[in-house]
C-alpha cells in the first residue's frame, strides 16, 4: 500500500513540481536523535528515532492554497523476544508514518474579511510561551514528555475573520482525536484505591473514545484585539480533556477469590474560558494566559461481574469513599511571564505557571516557575541554553481521596548546546535531570534522566 | 545710496539664510527619499560573510508602504524560510514562527537584536525613519555628496549613539558610518545607485560590523514600485498565509 502510494505520488505529483515550482513547493527536514537514559535500567536505556518531514505548499492563485505536512519515522528496534519476530521486517525496522498537515485554505471566500481553513491543521492559541492553558484544540504529543510543549493536528474547520484591530477565529472539530501519550507510564492517570490496592491482578486498561456524534463536537471562539502596545484575547472552547481519567473498574472474581480488574479510562467534557495577553513595557516583553476551567465531574463506577457496586459493597473493596476522577470544582491555570534580553546578547525567559499539562483538577494543582537562558556565540554558529523548572508547594494540596501532601517539592535542570556548522544543518547535545520529593508533579520526570545527541537538516 | 546698497546686502544676506539647507532638512530629505513610492515589493539576497570567509546566503521579500508599514518574509534557505517580521508602527512589530504556527508581539528589547543572523538589526530592517530618535547636527556640504551627523534624542533606545552619513545630491544615503561611545562600530555602503522609474535606490548595502570583523550584503533582486499593495499585507493574516 505504502508502495504503491509513493509510486503514484512520484508519478502525478513531482511532474507537477517540475512544471510549476511556483504554485507547489516542497521543503522538509532530516532528524536523527540519540536518546540515553541516565538511569540504567529505569524506563530506557537508550532510544533512537529517525525522521523525515516533506512538507509541500500549493497555491494555485490567490484564493486558494494548501500545504501538507508527512512524516516517516522510524524507532530503534523493539524488544524482541521470540525468533519468529526476526522474520518480519516491521519487527526488525519498525516504522510509521504520521499525516501532521494536510489542509486547504479558501482567501477572502464570502467576504474579503474572511479565510477559512479546513482539514488537518494545528490550532494554536495563548502568549505563553509552551505552557498554554487555552491552547486546547491540538492535542498533546507526548512521545517525548520532556518536550511536552509538541503539539498534534486535528481535523477541523476554521474561520477567520479580521476586521480592523480585531480578528475573530470561529473553529469547529468534529472528530475527537487523542493525544499521544508516553509509552512508558507516566501519568498513572488509571490509578485508584482498587486498582492500586491489587496491582498484581490488574489487567490492561480499556479506553473508550467519544462517540462520532454531531453532539460530541468540539468548538470555540477567539476574539483578539491589537493594541498599539498590547494584544488581548478572549476565548471560549467546548471540548474534552487531554488525557484520559478512570471512570469504570471492572472486577471479575471467581467464587470468592479475586480474578482480574480492568480500569476503563475516558475523555470527560469541559468546557475552558481563556484570556491572554501580550504587552511591551520599558522594552520587557510580558504575557499571560488564563484559563478558567469548567470540568465534567468523574466518579468512578464500580462492576462486579457486571453488576454494579453498592455503597454498601464498595466497603468489602476498601472503598470507604468516594473517590473522584475529576472534581467538578471550577478552577484556574494560568502562566504569566517575561523575556528581556540583555547587553551581551543574554535572552532569558521567566514564566510562572499554575497548573501542569497532566493537571485535571482543582486539587491537583501545583505552581511552577520555569526560566530559561540563551546566548548566541561565535556570530550566531553556537549557542547555549540552561533551563530549570521548579514546583512548589501548592494551595490545594488536598489529594484525590483526602491523603494530604504537603511541602512537596521539584526541580528539573537541562542543558542544551546547539551548533550550526552550516546553513540548513544543525547539532544538538543536552541532557535533562529531575529530582523530587514523593507526590511532586515533576517527580515524574525522575524516570527520564538523559543526555541527547540530535542531528537536523532542513532542505 | 549707501542705505540703498544697505537693504540690498541685508535682503541678499536673508535670502541666502532662508534658503540655506540645514542638516534638518537634508534628514527630512533623505527620509523623503526612502518612502516617496507609494509602496514597494523588493526580492532581496542577503550575504553575511564571516571574518574566515565563510559566506551564507538567505532570500527575502520586503513590502513597504508608507513610513510604518513594512514586512519581511524570508523565502530560504529551509531552515528560516516562512520567518516573517511585520511592522505597523514604531513600537508595534510582530514575528511569525512557522514552526510553531505562531504570530507573537516583538517586544522593544529584540529591536537591536541581528535580525535572522544577519549584520543589521531588527530596528534597522523593519523602519525607514530616523527622525524620531535623532537630530541632524550638522551638515558639510561636498562638490558631489552632503554629510549630516545625527545625534541621538535624549530618552531613544536606539543602539548608536551617533551617525555620520554621507548622501548624494538625490538625498540617497551612500554611507553611513553607526558610532557608540564614540567609536565606529558598524559602517554602511550603498552602492549600484540606480533611477527606477522616477524613484532613484541603491540596489547594494553592505553593513560591516567593525567590532565582529564580519559583514552582510543585501542586494535587490527585484524591485517593484507603486503595485498598489494592499493593506493586508500588512497584516498578522498576511503573515500566517
Amino acid at each position: 500500500m505504502r508502495v504503491k502510494f509513493l509510486v503514484c505520488f512520484s508519478i502525478l505529483v513531482v511532474p507537477q513540481i517540475l512544471s510549476s515550482e511556483e504554485k507547489l513547493r516542497f521543503s522538509g527536514d532530516i532528524r536523527s536523535n540519540l536518546y540515553v537514559g541516565l538511569i540504567y535500567g529505569d524506563i530506557y536505556n537508550y532510544f533512537n528515532s529517525n525522521m523525515v518531514t516533506l512538507k509541500g505548499e500549493a497555491k494555485p492563485n490567490d484564493s486558494i492554497s494548501g500545504g501538507f505536512e508527512i512524516r516517516l519515522r522510524n524507532e530503534n528496534i523493539a524488544d524482541l523476544d521470540r525468533l519468529d519476530e526476526l522474520k518480519y521486517r516491521r519487527y526488525v525496522e519498525p516504522v510509521s508514518w504520521q499525516f501532521y498537515e494536510a489542509f486547504m485554505q479558501f482567501n477572502a471566500i464570502f467576504m474579503k474579511e474572511l479565510d477559512i481553513k479546513v482539514g488537518k491543521q494545528r490550532i494554536s492559541w495563548g502568549t505563553a510561551d509552551g505552557f498554554n492553558p487555552t491552547d486546547n484544540f491540538s492535542p498533546l504529543d507526548l512521545e517525548d514528555p520532556l518536550d511536552f510543549k509538541n503539539k498534534l493536528s486535528v481535523w477541523a474547520l476554521s474561520a477567520n475573520f479580521y476586521y480592523s484591530r480585531f480578528d475573530l477565529q470561529l473553529v469547529l472539530q468534529p472528530l475527537f482525536e487523542p493525544a499521544l501519550l508516553p509509552n512508558i507510564n507516566l501519568f498513572a492517570t488509571e490509578s485508584n484505591v482498587v486498582v492500586d490496592q491489587y496491582k498484581d491482578r490488574v489487567l490492561e486498561p480499556e479506553l473508550i473514545l467519544p462517540e462520532f456524534r454531531i453532539k460530541n463536537s468540539i468548538y470555540g471562539a477567539r476574539l483578539k484585539y491589537k493594541g498599539e502596545i498590547f494584544d488581548v484575547s478572549a476565548s471560549y472552547f467546548h471540548g474534552y480533556l487531554g488525557i484520559p481519567v478512570l471512570r469504570e473498574v471492572k472486577i471479575e472474581t471467581g467464587g470468592f477469590a479475586l480474578k482480574s480488574i480492568t480500569p476503563v479510562l475516558f475523555y470527560p467534557t469541559q468546557d475552558v474560558l481563556g484570556l491572554d495577553m501580550a504587552v511591551d513595557i520599558f522594552d520587557i516583553g510580558i504575557f499571560g494566559e488564563m484559563a478558567y476551567i469548567i470540568p465534567e465531574r468523574v466518579e468512578p463506577l464500580y462492576y462486579v461481574n457486571g453488576h454494579k457496586l453498592d455503597e454498601q459493597s464498595k466497603r468489602a473493596f476498601g472503598i470507604n469513599k468516594n473517590i473522584l476522577s475529576v472534581e467538578d470544582k471550577h478552577y484556574l491555570k494560568f502562566a504569566v511571564g517575561l523575556d528581556y534580553t540583555f547587553k551581551g546578547g543574554y535572552y532569558i525567559n521567566v514564566q510562572f505557571v499554575r497548573g501542569f499539562f497532566n493537571e485535571v483538577s482543582y486539587s491537583s494543582l501545583n505552581n511552577y516557575l520555569f526560566a530559561y537562558l540563551k546566548k548566541d556565540f561565535f556570530d550566531s554558529t553556537f549557542n547555549i541554553q540552561p533551563s530549570f523548572g521548579i514546583e512548589f508547594d501548592s494551595d490545594s494540596d488536598e489529594k484525590f481521596g483526602g491523603e494530604e501532601i504537603r511541602g512537596e517539592k521539584a526541580i528539573i535542570l537541562s542543558l542544551e548546546a546547539t551548533y550550526f556548522p552550516f546553513s540548513n544543518g544543525k547539532i544538538t547535545i543536552g541532557g535533562a535531570v529531575a529530582r523530587g520529593d514523593r507526590g511532586s508533579n515533576l517527580e515524574m520526570f525522575e524516570k527520564l534522566d538523559q543526555m541527547y545527541l540530535k542531528f537536523r537538516m532542513d532542505f | 545710496m549707501r542705505r540703498f546698497c544697505f537693504f540690498i546686502c541685508v535682503f541678499l544676506v536673508s535670502s541666502l539664510t532662508l534658503n540655506a539647507e540645514t542638516a534638518q532638512d537634508v534628514l527630512k530629505k533623505i527620509e523623503a527619499r526612502q518612502n516617496e513610492a507609494m509602496d514597494a515589493e523588493i526580492q532581496v539576497r542577503i550575504t553575511t560573510i564571516e571574518k574566515n570567509g565563510t559566506k551564507k546566503v538567505r532570500e527575502g521579500v520586503i513590502y513597504q508602504k508608507g513610513e510604518d508599514k513594512r514586512v519581511f518574509k524570508f523565502t530560504s534557505p529551509a531552515d528560516i524560510k516562512g520567518l516573517s517580521v511585520l511592522s505597523t508602527g514604531k513600537d508595534t512589530k510582530y514575528i511569525y514562527l512557522p514552526e510553531f504556527k505562531k504570530v507573537r508581539r516583538i517586544a522593544g528589547h529584540i529591536k537591536n537584536q541581528s535580525f535572522g543572523g544577519t549584520d543589521f538589526t531588527n530596528d534597522e530592517i523593519s523602519s525607514t525613519r530616523y527622525s524620531d530618535d535623532y537630530e541632524a547636527v550638522e551638515l558639510r556640504e561636498g562638490p558631489d555628496t552632503k554629510v549630516i551627523t545625527l545625534k541621538k534624542r535624549e530618552g531613544s533606545d536606539r543602539e548608536y549613539d551617533k551617525i555620520v552619513a554621507e548622501v548624494t545630491s538625490d538625498y540617497v544615503i551612500k554611507r553611513a558610518e553607526m558610532y557608540k561611545n564614540n567609536k565606529v562600530i558598524k559602517v554602511l555602503d550603498v552602492t549600484n545607485i540606480n533611477k527606477h522609474g522616477k524613484y532613484i535606490i541603491g540596489e547594494k548595502m553592505i553593513m560591516r560590523d567593525l567590532t565582529k570583523n564580519r559583514s552582510t550584503e543585501m542586494e535587490m533582486i527585484k524591485i517593484e514600485f507603486d503595485k498598489g499593495l494592499s493593506d493586508e499585507i500588512f497584516s498578522e493574516r498576511f503573515l500566517k498565509k
